[in-house]
């Protein structure tokens, strides 16, 4: 395991051209067991995405997930590098000129030889074909941003957590998010319940879990602290206190705004309907910005029973499961920048009744 | 290609080498993200920055171009970011999920929200300078029962610089529309510019998530 700042030399995305991340050179880092043209785990992430989604090199996938790789998302596992390759075929026969446009890469090494990547992305694309979730082409475009926590050991994903601004993307193609939302819940609820055992499993863990351990002096302390008393001691004016007084604050579907005032806003929102709150920080990861800023990475996941009205509609007595993932911009101590995303309309789904609507978390 | 080059290019609808994959653009409520996007948005309503009132620095470049301006955030002269004031979006604003909010935090209503130590590239002097400026914008707004600035960039020093404000402003009617916009000032010298977005606010866009 190295220091969060280690590794100087490996610089983040930000603010250079594609072709700069990705151009082929000499060795940046030592990536044992790595193809050789990753120059570095960040333009390993950069490059290899760049491969499979815009050279449309998908069998790449291959040699880049493991076998029996696990991919969480809040619509269920899924397992195996066949399902992925299989999956991104399916994306991109919707979306064909889908550009995976990496934002940030918030990595961090975890020791026995597992490097971790947070990589947020803006997918832009036409919706061009017909798919499950956004239905019938409409050739409008969409643009959702996906972070991809992905937990990498030579050359190969061995286990990745997805979240993706589903319900924003839903909206962009003119679709509506409750209406699939309940049609979701309503497949569910046909065939073997066994199969969403998953999101039990998860939501126990989730209310018997512990915080992953950070480091003295990691930067992820900060915002981390400002979940736990915004999420755990509801004191949501200290833990804003963390943020700039003029904070930039971009939340899933489309809350966007400014200051501490609105970022309790939205932590409000999701509290006042969630009653009976387990909060776990799964994962953490630090790397230097352009300008001496600090971006941090926080996986985080809650648990909470839909027993208030509100953003998500009358009370359904419902247990509700959310993976986030945040990428903060930090200056001086202070967050500057959160961008959270979390799948809104898996949310929906879960409070529709969907993947096995059980009463008790 | 210098900074200004490739923000006149961008204004007029081109996308330079220095415009990044990953730059956002923000207008009139609305996000144009990547290059062809922000292409599409300035090809439909181009500015052409010859007679702008301009400044820069190494991190951030600002014009103002009679009632509209363009914000820029370079990193070694590449566009990471662009923010536009003065102007409606160049399509229907996306749908959104609204947030209750108070901008606030105390009865002592506030006006203008900003934190010296998130601008790094503002002479320390120059601060009364960005709260003056923020004034001045939210006076130009006196129909709005609530109106807010954040200042989200600022740089420069007492005698040349600029700033970024995010507008919140709520309606006085009877049923309070509220939303964001952008505004921008320039003071060089005695002279401070200021263009800021004037746009409706944007009450028909936020939608029921359920239920």
């Amino acid at each position: 395991m190295t220091h969060w700042d280690d590794h100087a030399q490996v610089l983040s995305p930000v603010g250079r051209p594609l072709a700069d991340v990705i151009a082929d050179g000499p060795q940046r880092q030592d990536l044992p067991g790595y193809e050789p043209v990753y120059r570095d785990f960040v333009d390993y992430i950069m490059r290899c995405t760049h491969r499979i989604w815009e050279e449309k090199n998908i069998g790449l996938c291959r040699s880049h997930y493991a076998d029996d790789v696990v991919m969480h998302t809040l619509a269920g596992p899924a397992t195996g590098a066949e399902t992925v390759v299989q999956g991104t075929i399916g994306a991109l026969g919707m979306s064909s000129d889908r550009q995976v446009i990496g934002q940030d890469v918030v990595w961090s090494d975890d020791g026995d030889g597992i490097l971790h990547s947070s990589h947020r992305i803006n997918g832009q694309m036409t919706h061009m074909g017909d798919d499950a979730m956004l239905g019938a082409a409409t050739f409008r475009g969409t643009g959702a941003t996906t972070i991809a926590d992905c937990a990498c050991y030579q050359n190969r994903i061995v286990e990745e957590w997805l979240v993706r601004d589903n319900w924003r993307a839903v909206a962009q193609v003119g679709g509506d998010p409750w209406a699939l939302a309940q049609a979701q819940a309503d497949a569910d609820g046909v065939g073997d319940p066994a199969r969403h055992g998953w999101r039990r499993n998860t939501l126990a863990a989730v209310r018997n879990g512990h915080d992953v351990a950070i480091a003295d002096g990691h930067p992820a302390a900060i915002p981390a602290a400002m979940l736990t008393r915004a999420f755990r001691d509801d004191l949501f004016g200290d833990a804003a206190a963390a943020l700039s007084s003029a904070a930039e604050v971009r939340w899933p579907s489309m809350r966007r705004g400014f200051g501490r005032g609105f970022w309790i806003g939205c932590v409000t929102q999701v509290r006042a309907a969630l009653h009976d709150v387990a909060l776990t920080i799964d994962h953490v990861a630090a790397r230097p910005l352009p300008h001496g800023d600090v971006a941090v990475a926080l996986r985080w996941s809650l648990a909470g029973l839909h027993a208030g009205p509100g953003v998500w509609g009358p009370a359904t007595g419902r247990p509700v499961l959310i993976m986030a993932i945040s990428h903060y911009r930090l200056r001086a101590e202070a967050v500057i920048e959160d961008v959270t995303v979390f799948d809104e309309l898996a949310v929906l789904r879960q409070i529709a009744g969907g993947l096995t609507g059980e009463l008790q978390a | 290609m210098s900074a200004l080059d490739a923000m006149t290019a961008v204004a007029i609808g081109q996308a330079p080498p220095q415009l990044l994959g990953a730059c956002r653009l923000e207008v009139g409520g609305f996000d144009a993200f990547g290059i062809e996007a922000i292409g599409d948005a300035f090809r439909r309503d181009p500015v052409a920055l010859a007679s702008a009132r301009m400044v820069e620095d190494m991190t951030q470049f600002a014009a103002i171009v009679d009632d509209q301006a363009i914000f820029a955030d370079l990193y070694d002269g590449n566009i990471g970011r662009l923010w536009r004031a003065g102007r409606s979006a160049p399509h229907a604003p996306e749908p959104f999920v609204a947030v209750p909010f108070d901008p606030d935090l105390r009865q002592a209503r506030g006006d203008v929200e900003f934190a010296a130590s998130d601008h790094p590239g503002l002479a320390q002097d120059a601060a009364a300078l960005v709260r003056e400026a923020g004034l001045k914008i939210l006076a130009r707004d006196p129909t709005a029962w609530r109106s807010r600035a954040f200042c989200i960039r600022a740089f420069g020093t007492t005698t040349r610089g600029a700033a970024l404000f995010a507008l919140y402003r709520m309606s006085g009617e009877r049923i309070r529309a509220s939303g964001f916009g952008f505004a921008v000032a320039i003071w060089d010298d005695d002279v401070v510019a200021i263009a800021l977005d004037t746009v409706p606010l944007p009450g028909d866009a936020r939608v029921r998530i359920a239920g």
